[in-house]
């Protein structure tokens, strides 16, 4: 299942809307003429992921209508996201010091982590980790991260989630964070790892989740879940699916309605796909 | 994905090899006609969701997820698809034809 960033911009603008509505400013958008500076950090931010998010579209139905792998390649080498990194970058700046800039720099680091070899993204961690250490925001920094090894780096994704760790003020966004830093230790994305590494991490990895379901066990995860039930999922696979292991066996009831279990199938190779066709 | 695998059952239907897919994708009835439309002959477990059991118990948050597992019920390898998929298959059943001692 893909992660598609404009869902997460709509889910982003959900949280957004009522802070604008508890700002409410004169300044009104869709007023052309009038100098930025009019609006509210929160209109401003919320003006600029809506042209992104409109230039995403106009990408995607581009690229619908692309007929030929010639075509498809000219409309991919214009996808939006790095053309809008130094706008997000210059309203950051603009708007210094307010939440909607450390949103503003969340979304550098959500749009910029495959240009330039990350830098902008990587500044924008540094930004987060100090001057905005203090904002809610950083839960969905920590969200942002677990997939981004691959294009930032193990170190530069594990050393900001540490930090956030330590010194975020928030539960929620400490719980965040500890739960992301656990979920990357264990699975070791972006990396060749030795044997030796990876043991340790899968280690540390369940030291972290022990002490989230401890600490953070009976609030929300997301998805209706608690830290305590994501803690005993995730500590299950690092105890039983890992290479090497006997796989734990599972009773369950085909399309037929025949039960079967999984160890019915010793000595046979067995594939066992997860799958939906959606 | 879908067509390589269906590829794979019917080339090893002789062999000591199954494949069971783990379908999220609702009741029996649902998968019942998932299965004909896409001419799917494999074992299906029913699911339910995304949130079932067996994708809960075996922490799945993203779909396909794939185990490969010897005949000793070992897992060998995970997250292979098409061709690695094949490769890891193949190298598990030679060791079933010629176990190592």
């Amino acid at each position: 299942m893909s992660r598609s960033s404009p869902r997460l911009g709509r889910a982003w603008l959900a949280v957004t809307v009522p802070l604008v509505l508890a700002t409410a400013s004169p300044a009104q958008e869709g007023d052309p003429a009038a100098p930025q500076e009019q609006f509210t950090p929160e209109a401003r931010l919320e003006a600029l992921v809506e042209r992104l998010n409109a230039a995403r579209q106009e990408y995607y139905r581009a690229y619908d209508e692309a007929k030929t792998d010639e075509e498809k390649d000219a409309v991919f080498a214009k996808e939006p996201s790095a053309a809008f990194v130094p706008e997000f970058r210059a309203l950051a700046d603009s708007i210094a010091g307010t939440e909607p800039a450390a949103q503003a720099w969340i979304w550098v680091v959500r749009l910029s982590q495959r240009v330039d070899g990350g830098a902008p993204a990587k500044e924008a961690l540094g930004m987060l980790t100090s001057r905005y250490i203090d904002s809610p925001a950083l839960g969905d920094l920590a969200r942002e991260l677990e997939y981004a090894g691959y294009s930032l780096g193990l170190d530069a994704c594990e050393g900001t989630l540490r930090t956030v760790i330590e010194k975020s003020p928030l539960r929620a966004v400490q719980a965040r964070a500890q739960y992301t830093l656990a979920r990357i230790l264990m699975r070791g994305r972006g990396r060749q790892l030795s044997e030796e590494a990876a043991l340790e991490r899968r280690a540390e990895a369940k030291r972290l989740f022990a002490d989230l379901a401890g600490r953070f066990g009976a609030e929300d995860a997301g998805r209706g879940r608690t830290y305590a039930a994501q803690a005993e999922r995730n500590l299950f696979e690092i105890d039983r699916l890992q290479i090497g292991m006997v796989a734990p066996d599972f009773e369950c009831t085909d399309a037929d309605g025949v039960k079967f279990k999984l160890s019915d199938y010793r000595g046979k190779v067995v594939v066992v796909d997860f799958w939906g066709d959606w | 994905m879908l067509p390589h695998e269906k590829e794979l059952v019917e080339r090893l239907k002789d062999k000591p090899f199954a494949l069971i897919g783990i379908n999220s994708d609702g009741d029996a009835e649902t998968v019942k006609k998932i299965l004909a439309k896409n001419e799917i002959t494999w074992r299906n477990a029913i699911d339910g969701s995304t949130g079932g059991p067996l994708a809960t118990q075996w922490n799945v948050n993203g779909w396909p997820t794939i185990y490969v597992i010897d005949a000793k019920g070992v897992i060998r390898y995970r997250d292979v698809r098409d061709q690695a998929m094949e490769d890891a298959v193949m190298a598990l059943l030679a060791e079933v034809a010629a176990p190592a001692k």
